[in-house]
């Protein structure tokens, strides 16, 4: 039974490993399930700030500091500051947050759009109402 | 001078397009938008064209982005395969912006037009980038750009229906990407480098583990929905047949045949053909998925009522050929691949380019209601035919080269038994472009007054059930000449005239010919038909270059993975 | 060297021109009837002077080791090239279409005259296309360009049988192409891969490119090829044949007796003879079982069949077609038993029965047009009102069954001599067998037309010359080829396999 106490005993160190993926299978499963477009989006959105999550959990070292370098001359650094975090994580993040803004910004236009066109937002209802205006775009 | 700008091509290959296209926009005048979208093609083209040049002439591109050294800074890399790609792509981008001029897809507007370009512009940029760039993260953020403008394009097409695809590809395609993004986050979990080449030299020094086998099963759902390969191909039928034509044409070319491209380089280059290869039993999962593929899409495609749609059916069965190429790993099959990308790219664009032709002049896409076409649209029709021939693999013909070149590769492999799957395909095919032709060439013309929406309909389409209320009613006979497109099989009881273009305006279209095809065009088409047809009878010039590619991919020296 | 190519790439390209000839001066008939006879008369003079070049040393103005006799048009890959040669077996079946061809169109001009059918340019042009193919068969130096004329040939004659665009006719070219396609795409199109894989190359070499083929292989690849070619229509893939009967006359005439069905059963000649060879033919063998034996039971079986079902049909055209199954499978027969005698009879059947036949086709459609009757029941007494065609038919009937005076005698005495070579004596109880249900089936038709006694008043009805002369002329040329059959055999003797 020890594998089992080691495996337990090492989930506190992995929590956002956990929280990550827990996070990660929630986003799919609400893409998947949910009928109403928005929700859908919402799902997604979960299911990147999980992939995040990841991201920003591996840029993190144990004991490590804020990657930012201090005034102070190095010489006179304390040792234990001469461990940083790794910054490229966070910055790949930001890119990808950007990113992931902007899906879902096109998404909700994408909502609006549907909205105007088939008056309703939930898909059974859009399956239902197969007969809708064109949009004639200006 | 020119050797500054020969150093600086791979980044201006991307960043032409990214620069250009909020100008469009900006400028908000039509006509410059026009102009400066066209420009920013044959610039492009003739970059790509620069680079293949260079690359034949020994040299290898290494662009180090604001002089930062390659594993810390983003690196662009242009090999045989990279220019091959490029080159390719940026082909059937050119003919698809000449084309997206004309008239077929008469719903943008006026005002629409800039913003449409730009969304082109961008789209096409992120997809040089995806190929150009030696950086994982980097394909991930160059492939959500043409992914959001993709988003955009396919939105505007004139059936509402589009934007219920668009949506739908967004969230697949955010999905994938978000797969992608996470097999990269597990890359660099383990090596500390996002740097292609880096990657690969610490993953074969390392040994695989199980994070990399993750980032490996990730990385290959996520571009597998990008490629459309098989299973994961649910997005593209809708997205194509409801896109605007031109839009169909430019991703029909490019999206998925880039995505195979980084499917190529990150199972080559960055994991290593000897981890996805023999260590990992990709080779097989992707035959499996290939050999699925190119067995069942035709079937739908057979069964398909709407003629877009049917054609896109087709794109998942001929991606599944190029697949089966990465599949079979070594140097001949994944020329095969390339040659079939290439080849695939122009007989494909030139037929949803006829179709585009023919949809906006009839105001259909409905199989049944396309009846003695080819009397009025001749030149749509033939080029359709010939292309058509090419997906079969007639001899003669592009598709021919490349099943050919493909079955020889899975021969030389042992994997004999390959050929009866592709074969089979290939039969499959004739079957759905042969409906095509009996409708298009022999089926009772329908009169030119029911075209023009001015007399009565043919009787074998008045009698179908979707019509009978309709002549009850007094609304124009003509609407039996509308698109009746069926999303998700919904059949739809839709109104007269709503999807007919204004090319086809039902009170004020003259009664005899319709709209004359514009040079925008015939031109591209007939450009893409002569390519076809001179690469098919002689195709040493794709073949070497196919060959090439793969060989820059797969040596330093040629691996034999049969042993 | 002196290229020999150009002629060659003449004679394939020349039905080409005339089809697009025929399509531009689609206006005036007269003017386009005239090209198509006239592109027919150039490329006959063509091919009689490619034979006069090509004729044994003696004749040759100049030794025929001064000629280059590859001609290489297109490298579409290495190793895959589209290129032409001239041999005596492509030269025959050069000759024979290209002799067809004329006497092939001034019939059809006067056939769908006689129908005042709406789309004769089409037609015209179509039919130009499938003799090029024709051509570009018989002259193909390597697989690949036969199969890619047979390919070419395969659609470009399937408007043609569907020219009536009837339910029918559209429901007969889905078989058509149904099985062609299939036969060809999948089976054929997987041998030539498979020999341009193990083989030695894909040119027609004397002698065989499989001569390090294991035996089990071979067999797989000769019956891959002999299903594989569906324009032989060995059975049981000759359903496409009886279908194609709702074409037009001069189509049949073009399916049966010039094109399609001689492509077919001469790829499977020129494939035995240059690909294979004699010996590695004669080699198949699996744990003792002479292979070989079992497999020339196959267009034996079906030279059987055909004739019985060809008995039992009373529509003439249905009759026709059965008995040029039956007929296919002699020269199909004659390749497989890999000994010369098999060779030169299989190839010089190829001329007698296309001209035996395509009399025989030329004649239906005469009493078609002209008596309006399809049914062999309804044709006593009929020989009294059309004299011409029934000697013709006669003539050519004799021909296809094999007896004197008429050339079909000595195609079938050269495959009598093969099976007799082979050892095989019920091989040659069935060519007897079959030779008498053939003079059953088809010399009864004029015995009846002449014998019995009329139904109806009598009065003449052959009154279209451009229908009688050619049906005429080629049951003449049956009569001819009787006595210069001696030259034929010995100028495809010459070939050492």
């Amino acid at each position: 039974m020890s594998s089992v106490e080691a495996w337990f005993g090492a989930l506190p160190g992995l929590l956002n490993y956990w929280v990550a993926i827990i996070l990660l299978v929630c986003g799919l499963i609400i893409v998947m399930d949910s009928r109403n477009l928005i929700k859908k989006l919402i799902g997604l959105n979960i299911f990147q700030s999980a992939v995040f999550l990841l991201f920003i959990t591996m840029g993190k070292v144990s004991q490590g500091h804020p990657p930012i370098l201090p005034s102070i001359p190095r010489s006179i650094m304390p040792a234990a500051i001469s461990n940083f975090s790794n910054p490229l994580p966070h910055a790949l993040i930001l890119t990808a947050i950007v990113v992931g803004v902007a899906t879902t910004a096109v998404g909700l236009a994408l909502i609006v759009r549907i909205r105007r066109a088939y008056g309703t937002i939930h898909e059974d209802q859009i399956a239902d109402k197969p007969e809708v205006e064109p949009e004639i775009m200006p | 001078m020119t050797d500054i700008l020969s150093r600086h091509l791979p980044i201006l290959q991307v960043v032409v397009a990214l620069l250009i296209a909020p100008f469009c926009v900006v400028l908000g005048s039509r006509n410059l938008a026009r102009i400066l979208m066209v420009s920013t093609a044959v610039i492009m083209f003739a970059i790509s064209v620069m680079l293949l040049v260079g690359v034949f002439n020994g040299e290898v591109y290494s662009y180090q982005l604001g002089g930062w050294a390659a594993p810390w800074g983003i690196e662009y890399r242009v090999d045989y395969l990279t220019a091959f790609v490029l080159f390719t792509i940026n082909l059937i981008h050119l003919l698809a912006s000449i084309f997206c001029l004309g008239r077929t897809d008469d719903n943008i507007g006026r005002a629409a037009r800039p913003v449409f370009y730009t969304a082109w512009l961008l789209c096409i940029a992120g997809l040089n980038g995806m190929v150009v760039t030696n950086d994982a993260f980097n394909v991930f953020v160059f492939l959500e750009i043409s992914s959001l403008s993709t988003y955009v394009l396919i939105s505007c097409g004139r059936d509402p229906k589009a934007i219920l695809a668009a949506y739908r590809y967004l969230i697949v395609g955010a999905v994938g990407a978000t797969f992608i993004l996470l097999s990269i986050g597990l890359l660099y979990m383990q090596t500390g480098t996002l740097n292609i080449s880096d990657l690969s030299r610490i993953i074969a020094e390392r040994g695989s583990d199980r994070t990399i086998i993750m980032a490996l099963s990730f990385f290959i759902i996520g571009i597998g929905i990008k490629c459309a390969i098989f299973p994961l191909h649910d997005w593209l039928p809708n997205a194509y047949s409801f896109a605007p034509n031109s839009v169909t044409v430019l991703l029909s070319g490019t999206a998925t045949k880039v995505a195979l491209y980084v499917m190529l380089r990150f199972l080559h280059d960055l994991f290593g053909a000897n981890f996805s290869f023999t260590e990992m039993p990709l080779d097989i999962v992707l035959i499996l998925c290939a050999i699925l593929g190119m067995l069942l899409a035709p079937i739908v495609a057979l069964r398909e009522s709407n003629l877009k749609r049917m054609f896109a059916w087709s794109s998942v069965a001929q991606i599944s050929y190029i697949v089966m190429g990465i599949g079979i790993g070594t140097t001949a099959g994944t020329a095969a691949a390339l040659l079939h990308l290439f080849n695939h790219s122009i007989i494909k664009v030139a037929i949803f380019m006829a179709v585009g032709i023919v949809i906006a002049r009839t105001g259909t896409a409905r199989i049944k209601l396309l009846g003695g076409v080819a009397q009025r649209h001749r030149f749509a029709c033939y080029a359709m035919l010939f292309g058509g021939l090419g997906l079969i693999g007639i001899p003669g013909t592009v598709g021919f080269v490349s099943k050919w070149v493909l079955v020889t590769a899975a021969v030389e492999k042992g994997w004999w038994w390959l050929a009866i799957p592709v074969l089979a395909g290939s039969l499959a095919s004739a079957a759905y472009i042969w409906r095509i032709v009996e409708t298009l060439w022999t089926k009772p013309i329908a009169t030119d007054d029911a075209m023009d929406g001015g007399g009565s309909a043919p009787l074998d389409a008045k009698a179908e059930g979707g019509s009978a209320d309709i002549a009850g009613s007094k609304k124009s006979p003509g609407a039996i000449f509308r698109e009746r497109s069926e999303f998700d099989r919904t059949r739809i009881k839709d109104d007269t005239r709503k999807y007919l273009p204004a090319a086809v305006d039902l009170e004020h279209t003259p009664t005899t010919g319709g709209t004359p095809i514009h040079i925008v065009e015939w031109l591209p088409l007939m450009v893409l038909t002569g390519l076809a047809l001179w690469f098919g009878l002689n195709a040493s010039f794709t073949s070497d270059l196919a060959l090439r590619a793969a060989a820059s991919l797969i040596n330093p020296e040629p691996m034999n993975l049969s042993q | 060297m002196i290229p020999i190519g150009i002629p060659i790439g003449l004679a394939v390209l020349i039905p080409f021109l005339g089809a697009c000839g025929v399509v531009a001066t689609r206006k005036s008939p007269l003017v386009r009837n005239c090209v198509l006879v006239i592109s027919g008369l150039v490329n006959l003079f063509l091919l009689v002077y490619l034979l006069l070049v090509y004729l044994p040393p003696t004749y040759l103005p100049v030794p025929r080791e001064n000629y280059a006799t590859v001609q290489v048009l297109f490298e579409t890959l290495p190793g895959l090239r589209v290129a032409f040669h001239i041999e005596p077996l492509g030269l025959i079946f050069a000759l024979t279409a290209g002799l067809l061809w004329p006497i092939t169109s001034v019939y059809s001009i006067g056939y769908l005259k006689a129908g005042n059918d709406p789309h004769q340019t089409r037609f015209h042009a179509l039919f130009c296309v499938a003799i090029g193919c024709a051509m570009g068969i018989a002259f193909a130096e390597n697989l690949f360009t036969l199969f890619l004329f047979y390919e070419i040939l395969t659609l470009s004659t399937w408007p043609l049988v569907t020219h009536s665009r009837t339910p029918e006719a559209m429901a007969a070219g889905r078989v058509y192409l149904g099985v062609l396609l299939t036969t060809s795409l999948i089976l054929f199109l997987l041998a030539i891969v498979l020999v341009g894989s193990y083989g030695s190359g894909l040119s027609f070499i004397p002698g065989g490119v499989l001569s390090n083929v294991s035996p089990t292989l071979a067999t797989v690849l000769l019956l891959l090829f002999l299903f594989g070619i569906g324009k032989a229509a060995v059975m049981p893939f000759h359903r496409w044949l009886p279908n194609a009967m709702v074409a037009p006359v001069p189509v049949s005439a073009l399916l049966h007796a010039v094109a399609v069905v001689k492509a077919g059963v001469f790829s499977i000649l020129k494939i035995s003879v240059y690909i294979f060879g004699f010996d590695s033919l004669s080699s198949l063998r699996l744990n003792d079982i002479m292979l070989q034996d079992i497999i020339l039971w196959i267009p034996a079986i079906t030279i059987l069949l055909a004739s019985v079902i060809a008995m039992r049909q009373d529509d003439i055209k249905a009759r026709l077609a059965y008995s040029t199954i039956s007929q296919l499978s002699y020269i199909v027969l004659g390749a497989l038993m890999a000994n010369q005698m098999g060779m030169i009879g299989g190839a010089i059947h190829i001329t007698m029965h296309a001209f035996g036949k395509i009399t025989l086709f030329f004649c239906a459609g005469a009493i078609i047009v002209f008596s309006g009757k399809n049914k062999v029941s309804e044709m006593n007494g009929l020989g009294r009102s059309m004299p011409w065609t029934f000697v013709a038919f006669f003539i050519a009937a004799l021909s296809i069954a094999g007896l004197p005076p008429a050339g079909g005698v000595w195609s079938k005495w050269y495959l009598a001599l093969a099976t007799l070579e082979t050892g095989q004596l019920g091989l040659l109880a069935v060519l007897m067998i079959s030779s008498l249900l053939n003079v059953y089936y088809l010399l009864s038709i004029p015995l009846r037309a002449f014998f019995l006694p009329a139904d109806g008043p009598q009065q003449a009805l052959e009154n279209r010359a451009s229908m009688v002369v050619p049906l005429m002329l080629t049951a003449a040329v049956s009569v001819l080829l009787f006595f210069i059959a001696d030259g034929l055999a010995s100028f495809i003797g010459e070939i050492q396999s």
